[in-house]
């Protein structure tokens, strides 16, 4: 075979090696974008992380005095309360009126 | 407990439960929206005044008015089911908590359940009291 002939050859086995590669090279640069993006987002079945006041409160003593972000109502609504918001005690009452 | 929260030990804070049925939900309920115009703690007072017979709608709008709230704004702020979302958010974490029953009291982690003698709320307070400056 002449060395025309050998380079030819060469050129066109690169040329199928990367048709057969670069699609899955592609498909898996794919497929990790989407993973990336899923794993930013939370489940389905997650319920947002309100981050309430009486949560940090009662396991540090001390309550956060800031309010979580959902449900946007219940931030603006807040527990309500008595006694200074830096207290080194507090105390929640679950309590019903009935 | 008064002197505990106006000397600064104590923050007392308020979670629904209404695990007795559609009138006690309603009531918590009721309660938010009095919060809403600023009288949680004075119709909180006046609900547990008024237990016997339970808490129809008619009922609720009455112990607003006698509150001191707007009565129309309180309808609606019922209406508007907003209020129910928030006490069923406190249910649910109460429920996550494991409690079961009222009251139940959470003194710095410590969980109480059933009304105790005043020295066992106090004891809790002292030791939680303690405890915190303590970590300082």
């Amino acid at each position: 075979m002449s060395e025309t002939n050998k380079n030819t050859v060469g050129a066109t086995e690169r040329s199928w090696s990367l048709l057969f590669w670069l699609p899955l090279i592609a498909a898996a640069l794919l497929l990790l974008c989407g993973c990336a993006a899923q794993s930013s987002q939370p489940s389905s079945g997650q319920e947002p992380q309100a981050g309430r006041e009486g949560q940090a409160s009662e396991q540090t003593g001390r309550p956060a005095g800031v309010r979580g972000e959902a449900p946007q109502r219940d931030a603006a609504l807040g527990y309500p309360s008595l006694g200074d918001a830096d207290a080194p005690v507090v105390m929640v009452e679950y309590a019903d009126f009935q | 407990m008064q002197e505990y929260v106006e000397g600064g030990t104590l923050r007392f804070e308020w979670r629904d439960f209404p695990y007795l049925g559609q009138e006690s939900l309603n009531a918590a309920v009721a309660a938010r929206a009095a919060q809403e115009q600023g009288r949680f703690w004075e119709y909180h007072d006046l609900l547990y005044r008024n237990q016997p017979g339970g808490f129809p709608d008619e009922k609720l709008v009455g112990l607003a008015r006698e509150a001191g709230l707007d009565a129309e704004r309180f309808e609606a702020d019922l209406a508007s089911g907003e209020y129910e979302q928030i006490v069923t958010s406190d249910f649910r974490e109460g429920q996550q908590r494991g409690i079961s029953g009222t009251p139940t009291f959470v003194i710095n982690g410590q969980v109480l359940s059933g009304l105790q003698p005043v020295g066992v709320y106090e004891n809790a307070i002292e030791q939680a009291k303690r405890e915190a400056e303590g970590e300082t």
